[in-house]
């Protein structure tokens, strides 16, 4: 739609239309091969048939351009564009997201070669190619997506000047041309960058189907464990205060408050609490940290307990009623958000429970597991208060129980068999029992799901946390105090919690998960360099937002006032314009002067001597008349010269420059 | 309502020119800079506007900024082309080298010389007169070059076929540069050649050899080589036919009969006569035979050559000019 009417504003006026310059091979060739390598990176997350829908139309334009094959007629064009849209329905089964409106596009850009007859058509493909390159952004955004958008960048503008060439050029010259265009803009284009306002979406955008990642809305045993062997990050961290020891670095995500006997998930919806005013936090110990995560395509985000303020670019981070953060529609880009967290919170009143909340956090199917029901219920019954079944069930897990990446498959009664049988889980199969234990003792558990830990990286600084710090633990109400977290895992495997999983595995489970790069130190140091240079273009680059931008802006200018805006900008504009007329004149002399028109100067200084000044704007014709008139002696000689510089300027006749030199060297003898 | 829409176009361009001629004079050579070269976007740059635009609300839509990236880089290609486009045309110098003289009615040859001082060399130039047709050429650095751009002319007298139009819109064809040269450039234009009767000279004249010429016509004198255009009649078969080549016979009357260009002997208006004194100039030239020109307050004696003829074509075309002080040859060839 776009396209055509383009087209139609770029229609040659009817005036130009009898010499329409017809694409040369060279320029044809070019859009070929730069059609070829914008979509390249495209087709890793489009339907690859997409590919064939190029190879065909550029089969087809080069025979027409060998005049094989005649020119589609519009018939043609219109059922080649549907079978396209037809083909991208049925790829996507029918729904409209960005990859549909992507591979529209592509398809547009593919079969709108067939169209490209002269120079003008070629500079809409080309306007296009810039609009396929920034979906490419939408795929892929890693410091090598933007270096082969720079080379997309490059191509697009080496055969976009090609069209106006009217000689030939050779490749590496198209290409060092393409560049300089480049060169020159891109320092404008970084101020523009760092100056200029972001704003928020203007409007809704389809979605984009993003692979989810991390863990899902409920917790079975074994979950975790498959996510203990994948190395890819999750979030990093960057602390504004002091960081928490290791040992607090628990980043909740979900807290899973509904058992079905052997699944542990969420309830139907989350409850926003009305924004409270926010309390003197003097006596807490306030956490301030921002949090790049990267898309999982959930709602959900992380933070450390307790989130007091949470802010990001767009607005859309909200604190459930269980200080859970949630985003207002799944985490399909990577995201930055800032949060403020207070480690330890006191309540001004002691919070209360209500039937109701209390009914339902102690609740349990009413079957299964019996005897686990019946040991808790022993607990009960030696009449132990909640914190001393607690130290119970922790002291249990500590004594006979072990922490590894395999344990056995667990039945139908899985906390059951659990607790009496296997004595080996992970850490979702401790805090699921341990939670079990507890609202079989009727007290309030929930079982919380986040990461837990993440590696220190000392290059710039900022803490990783990746998929395999993954953790489960429990939250248990205790009356006048509230949640509080325990994790019995900690109890099981203390290793775990302090110094991360690699070291509270076994042998055998080691080899699991093993980090390939943790075997040499220097390999370990280059991925820790890696991870952070891909921090910093994360932080500086992707997730450059309106708090950073004033930040840097305060930082480099010393404010942000408008004032000093306006001040710095009109003094970069005028160092770029200096710099401008600087290459321009550089390469600045007067016009060459022709040797004919040097010699007459010389002649014009001779006849200066005899006292004959010629005027600004009087032919030599004219000038020699006017000596000859009061020197009439110099007739022949001046004639003579006036011939010979008549012969070279006006006839072209160079041959005729040496006696024309001879001449006035000899005058006025 | 169109009307009043082209006389405010006259107004505007009258005034604007004025201001042109302000700022570069008009002269012989004149070298393009930044007093005298324009630079403005043309209708693509507005789809190219569009195009940036679109990326920039996918970025702002996507909160990408890579995206958004890419659309700053655009609006400073936009930019950059701007000056890029300004420094492809600054440093070339145009001197106007001359005219070679041509009939009312066709298009007049103005040979310019271009040479430019940019290292890069200035690419896809386009020059072009008020209403003739665009030459394109590209210049290298140092490397002067001739160029014929053709005028209309459209009547006789001395052709200023106005200001040269110099653009380019290289590099990326967003933004046009261009300027209008008021190059000193005059070119004299002959009366169109139409066939008239046959001028005669006027016995009253009392030029004894224009009444000679009337006599006879018939006494061989020679032979010549045959040229293209020799009457058939005249060829010299008998030499043909013994492989002797190809010959025209002369005969005294060719030679001894000159012709006589005479204002007075045609009556037709004062434009016609003048065109159909070309035609006859032409015809006697090729034909070979010697003609004069008698115009009031003129004479010019009966001859034959290049001289002879461009010189009555001349007189022909600046007979009785209108007086117009713009229209003085001035210090141009």
């Amino acid at each position: 739609m776009l396209a055509k009417r383009m087209s139609t504003l770029l229609k040659p006026s009817p005036k130009a239309a009898h010499k329409a310059e017809y694409l040369a091979r060279d320029k044809l060739a070019w859009l070929l091969a730069m059609q070829a390598l914008l979509i390249l990176p495209l087709l890793i997350s489009l339907p690859f048939w997409l590919w064939l829908v190029w190879a065909i139309t550029a089969l087809w334009r080069t025979q027409m351009f060998r005049g094989r094959w005649s020119t589609p007629g519009s018939l043609v064009k219109t059922l080649l564009a549907l079978v396209c849209a037809g083909g991208l329905i049925a790829s996507y089964a029918g729904q409209t997201g960005t990859e549909t409106m992507v591979g529209l596009l592509v398809c547009a850009f593919s079969l709108k070669l067939l169209e490209v007859n002269s120079a003008r058509d070629a500079q809409l493909l080309v306007f296009i190619g810039f609009i396929i390159t920034a979906t490419q952004f939408l795929f892929h955004q890693t410091p090598q997506a933007a270096a082969y958008g720079v080379f997309c960048v490059i191509l697009l503008l080496a055969s976009w000047r090609s069209l106006y060439l009217t000689h030939s050029q050779t490749t590496g010259l198209r290409f060092k041309h393409g560049a300089t265009v480049l060169l020159h803009a891109l320092p404008i284009m970084v101020v523009m960058f760092v100056v200029i306002p972001r704003l928020g979406p203007l409007w809704a955008i389809p979605n984009q189907q993003i692979a989810k990642t991390g863990f899902s809305d409920s917790l079975s045993p074994g979950d975790l464990g498959k996510l203990a062997q994948d190395q890819s990050p999750a979030f990093r961290v960057e602390f504004a205060t002091p960081p928490p020891p290791a040992n607090q670095l628990y980043w909740r995500g979900l807290v899973l408050d509904n058992f079905d006997g052997r699944k542990w998930s969420m309830r139907e919806s989350w409850t926003f609490p009305p924004r409270k005013q926010s309390e003197n936090g003097s006596s807490r110990e306030l956490i301030d940290y921002s949090i790049i995560i990267e898309p999982h395509g959930q709602p959900w985000l992380f933070s450390l307990m307790t989130p007091q303020n949470v802010t990001n670019p767009a607005n859309t981070i909200r604190i459930t009623a269980d200080s859970l953060l949630m985003n207002r529609m799944p985490v399909a880009q990577r995201m930055r958000y800032q949060v403020t967290s207070a480690l330890q919170i006191e309540q001004p009143n002691a919070p209360q429970l209500s039937q109701n909340q209390f009914d339902f956090y102690t609740r349990l199917p009413y079957s299964g597991n019996p005897q686990a029901r019946a040991l808790a219920e022993s607990w009960r019954s030696q009449n132990l208060n909640d914190q001393q079944i607690i130290d119970n069930a922790l002291a249990l897990f500590n004594r006979e129980f072990t922490y590894t990446l395999q344990p056995p498959t667990l039945g139908e009664h899985s906390v059951d068999e659990f607790l009496l049988i296997s004595k080996r889980g992970f850490c979702e199969h401790f805090a699921s029992s341990f939670s079990f234990l507890l609202r079989a003792a009727g007290i309030p558990a929930r079982v919380v799901v986040g990461y837990q830990g993440g590696r220190w990286n000392p290059v710039e600084n900022y803490l990783l946390v990746s998929q395999s710090d993954a953790h489960a633990w429990t939250e248990v109400w205790i009356a006048g105090k509230g949640w509080q977290m325990i994790d019995p895992t900690a109890a099981v495997a203390p290793n775990r919690i302090e110094q991360g999983m690699d070291e509270a595995l076994g042998e055998n489970d080691q080899a699991l998960v093993a980090n390939r790069w943790r075997s040499s130190q220097l390999l370990y140091n280059l991925q820790l360099r890696w991870d952070a240079a891909t921090y910093t273009w994360q932080r500086w680059v992707l997730n450059y937002d309106s708090e950073a931008q004033q930040g840097l802006l305060t930082r480099l200018l010393g404010g942000t006032e408008s004032w000093r805006l306006t001040l710095w900008l009109i003094g970069l504009g005028l160092v770029g314009a200096a710099v401008f007329a600087w290459m321009l004149l550089r390469n600045q002399k007067g016009p060459v002067v022709r040797p004919e028109t040097q010699a007459i100067k010389k002649l014009e200084r001779k006849l200066d001597q005899l006292g004959y000044q010629r005027n600004a704007g009087e032919t030599l014709g004219d000038f020699i008349q006017r000596v000859l008139g009061s020197e009439p002696h110099l007739k022949k000689g001046l004639t003579n010269i006036a011939h010979l510089f008549d012969q070279i300027a006006y006839q072209n006749r160079t041959a005729q420059l040496q006696e024309l030199q001879q001449a006035i060297k000899q005058f006025p003898r | 309502m169109n009307r009043t829409l082209s006389g405010w176009r006259a107004v505007w361009e009258r005034h604007f020119y004025r201001w042109v001629d302000q700022r570069s004079p008009r002269a012989n050579q004149i070298q393009l800079n930044r007093k005298n070269l324009y630079t403005f976007p043309n209708l693509t740059s507005l789809v190219y506007l569009l195009v940036t635009l679109v990326i920039w609300l996918l970025g702002t839509n996507y909160q990408n900024n890579l995206i958004l990236g890419l659309s700053y880089l655009l609006v400073s290609i936009f930019v950059v082309s701007i000056l890029h486009a300004f420094a492809n045309l600054a440093g070339i110098s145009i001197r106007i080298v001359g005219a070679r003289p041509a009939f009312a009615g066709d298009p007049v040859n103005f040979v310019l010389e271009l040479s430019c001082t940019n290292k890069a060399g200035c690419d896809s130039l386009e020059l072009r007169w008020p209403g003739g047709e665009t030459q394109t050429i590209t210049l290298n650095h140092n490397e002067p070059q001739q160029v014929i751009v053709r005028a209309q002319s459209h009547e006789r007298g001395y052709l200023r076929p106005g200001r040269l139009l110099v653009q380019s819109r290289f590099p990326l064809g967003i933004i046009r540069c261009w300027t209008w040269l008021n190059l000193d450039a005059v070119a004299l234009v002959y009366p169109t050649p139409i066939r008239t009767e046959e001028p005669h000279a006027q016995a009253s004249d009392g030029r004894e050899e224009g009444g000679t010429s009337q006599r006879g016509g018939d006494d061989f004198s020679g032979l010549r080589d045959y040229q293209a255009g020799d009457s058939i009649k005249h060829i010299a078969w008998k030499q043909f036919a013994q492989d002797k080549g190809l010959f025209t016979k002369e005969y005294e009357a060719f030679l001894s009969a000159e012709k006589w260009l005479d204002w007075n002997s045609l009556n037709q208006p004062q434009e016609l006569r003048l065109s159909g004194l070309c035609y006859w100039a032409l015809d006697y030239e090729q034909r070979q035979l010697p003609y004069g020109l008698r115009l009031p307050g003129m004479n010019l004696a009966p001859a034959l050559g290049e001289h002879h003829h461009q010189a009555v074509l001349a007189a022909l075309a600046e007979f009785n000019l209108p007086r117009d002080p713009s229209q003085e040859p001035g210090n141009a060839r």
